[in-house]
């Protein structure tokens, strides 16, 4: 389902964020990249999600290299993947309901029927009693999962998670990683980047990145 | 379809928010628009009062031929042999009536409001004259020339040794519609130039109202908008401030008329007049508000696509 074939990403002047990467992630799986601060895990998420392009080499996505999208393609692209970032990008001015319709409406939805959706999102997410509060009046942990229920709203098929716990105590961190385990039980594919060590024997897969480059990979027996 | 108007109506609300999360901005914006509009929504107010009045000028040319005052009644009224002679010579059949110079004291002293003040001079200043009233019709309206051998017949006229001058009347019809014509053409000339002021202050309010959403635009973005869903709500911020800036501008205008008909009423009413300003009908009304509109829209327009791409 994603493709990385030899992909190196530089930014000027001379910084190279990843090295001649190359890897395969199959639909349905959990993947966790794990790595320190700067080893490019952040740079795989951008590109999947054709936020960056590659220097050189390619990145596929369901066999469509990134690449080759254009500004009126990308979109619709992007209307398949839910985005969680570390640091939520909830719209503040707006509440937390409101937030996760968004997408929703973005793709054409009637008021309706977003609302109904990002209700039982928020729903899944145990924010039901938070629907009509603002980001700022919310905990990290409340920010996080709110922005999770906005990435799976519009029921993607692949979700990109940037360090989703970063931020979070370890209970909240706990929820969002069942959450994510939940998606990828239902066929979703996660791909998510992580320092926390606790949570990577729950992947399918990890990879570890190291100053751009892939140092190892490790794939659960089952 | 359905998803193109839902996607028209959640914009123009997000616009609507827009405007009522920053009302002070707006305000501001609206007034310097509507000021702007105001200028030339007030000429065109102006001359549309001015154009039924004037369209309706529609006079049969006449020459007034004044007489030399030392000239006797006796070679006064038989001068009209010589006028007749003329007209049938030029071919230009006219109406010739004499107006002895007491009777044109008469009239000045009962119209003028001067009566007193002539009653002083002693004796009538005033000579003998003649009007001549030509068949052919002069319109404003038409734009018809006024015949070329009016002109000559009065340079013929004057030529004699009995006249002492001669006016075509109608030539001031020609100098007011020359003006009326000057009018227009300076109306359309501001009209352009403040469109531009208009566009330019749209241009810059959606631009900073851009700025302000960069964020926004950029989680938007990540979330799957497409460009159009991103500039649209800026459209129909514009629109709806050109539209509200028109409302302002022709409420200004209406408001300005009342104190200037007050002066007007008191110069037209010297005249026997009751001419009076009027506000711009409801035709004229909707065509400004849908040009405020249009001129928010294009400003809005230029402006965020410039942006949208900048933040790209």
């Amino acid at each position: 389902m994603i493709e990385f074939k030899q992909v190196s990403k530089h930014f000027p002047p001379g910084v190279s964020a990843l090295t001649d990467m190359s890897f395969t992630i199959e639909r349905g799986e959990l993947v966790f990249l794990a790595g320190p601060s700067g080893a490019g895990k952040s740079t795989i998420l951008k590109m999947i999600a054709a936020i960056e392009r590659p220097s050189t080499g390619q990145v596929l996505v369901n066999g469509q290299d990134i690449a080759g999208l254009n500004s009126a393609a990308l979109p619709y692209f992007r209307r398949n993947i839910g985005l969680i970032l570390q640091d939520h990008a909830l719209l503040h001015d707006r509440t937390i309901l409101d937030n996760v319709m968004l997408p929703l409406l973005i793709g054409g939805a009637s008021r309706n029927e977003a609302l109904h959706r990002a209700g039982t999102a928020l729903e899944k997410m145990n924010l039901s009693d938070k629907l009509n509060a603002f980001p700022p009046a919310l905990s990290g942990g409340e920010q996080q999962r709110a922005a999770i229920a906005r990435a799976i709203v519009n029921r993607p098929q692949l979700i990109l998670a940037d360090e989703p716990t970063a931020y979070l105590d370890r209970d909240n961190a706990k929820k969002v990683m069942q959450a994510l385990q939940a998606f990828q039980a239902a066929g979703v594919t996660c791909i998510i980047s992580s320092h926390d060590e606790e949570f990577l024997v729950k992947a399918s897969r990890v990879i570890y990145l190291n100053q751009g480059r892939q140092s190892q990979s490790w794939q659960s027996a089952a | 379809m359905n998803i193109w108007i839902r996607q028209h109506a959640l914009a123009s609300s997000n616009a609507l928010k827009q405007i009522i999360s920053a009302p002070g901005n707006f305000i501001f914006n609206v007034l310097v628009v509507a000021v702007a509009l105001s200028l030339p929504i007030a000429g065109l107010t102006l001359i549309e009062n001015i154009r039924p009045v004037s369209d309706q000028l529609s006079i049969a040319p006449e020459l007034s031929l004044f007489l030399k005052t030392d000239l006797s009644r006796s070679s006064a009224s038989s001068f009209a042999d010589t006028i007749k002679k003329l007209l049938k010579s030029s071919g230009t059949p006219a109406k010739v009536v004499f107006v002895p110079k007491e009777a044109a004291l008469t009239v000045l002293q009962n119209s003028s409001g001067l009566g007193d003040v002539l009653a002083t001079l002693g004796e009538n200043p005033l000579p003998d004259a003649y009007v001549l009233s030509f068949e052919q019709h002069f319109e404003l309206a038409t734009q018809q020339a006024s015949p070329v051998r009016i002109e000559a017949l009065a340079s013929q006229l004057q030529k004699l040794p009995e006249v002492d001058h001669v006016q075509i009347d109608s030539s001031w019809i020609k100098r007011l519609a020359a003006l009326m014509h000057l009018a227009q053409f300076m109306l359309v000339a501001l009209a352009l130039i403040l469109a531009i002021v208009v566009i330019t202050v749209i241009f810059n309010a959606t631009r900073l109202q851009v700025l302000s959403h960069r964020a926004e635009i950029r989680v938007i973005r990540l979330l799957g908008a497409t460009n159009q869903y991103i500039r649209r709500p800026y459209y129909y911020a514009g629109a709806i401030l050109g539209t509200v800036a028109g409302l302002i501008a022709l409420a200004i205008v209406a408001a300005g008329l009342h104190p200037l008909n007050q002066a007007i009423t008191e110069f037209a009413s010297l005249y026997g007049s009751s001419f009076q300003l009027m506000p711009l009908n409801l035709l004229w009304s909707l065509y400004l508000i849908l040009a405020a509109a249009i001129l928010g829209l294009f400003g809005a327009f230029l402006s965020v696509r410039h942006q949208v791409r900048q933040l790209n």
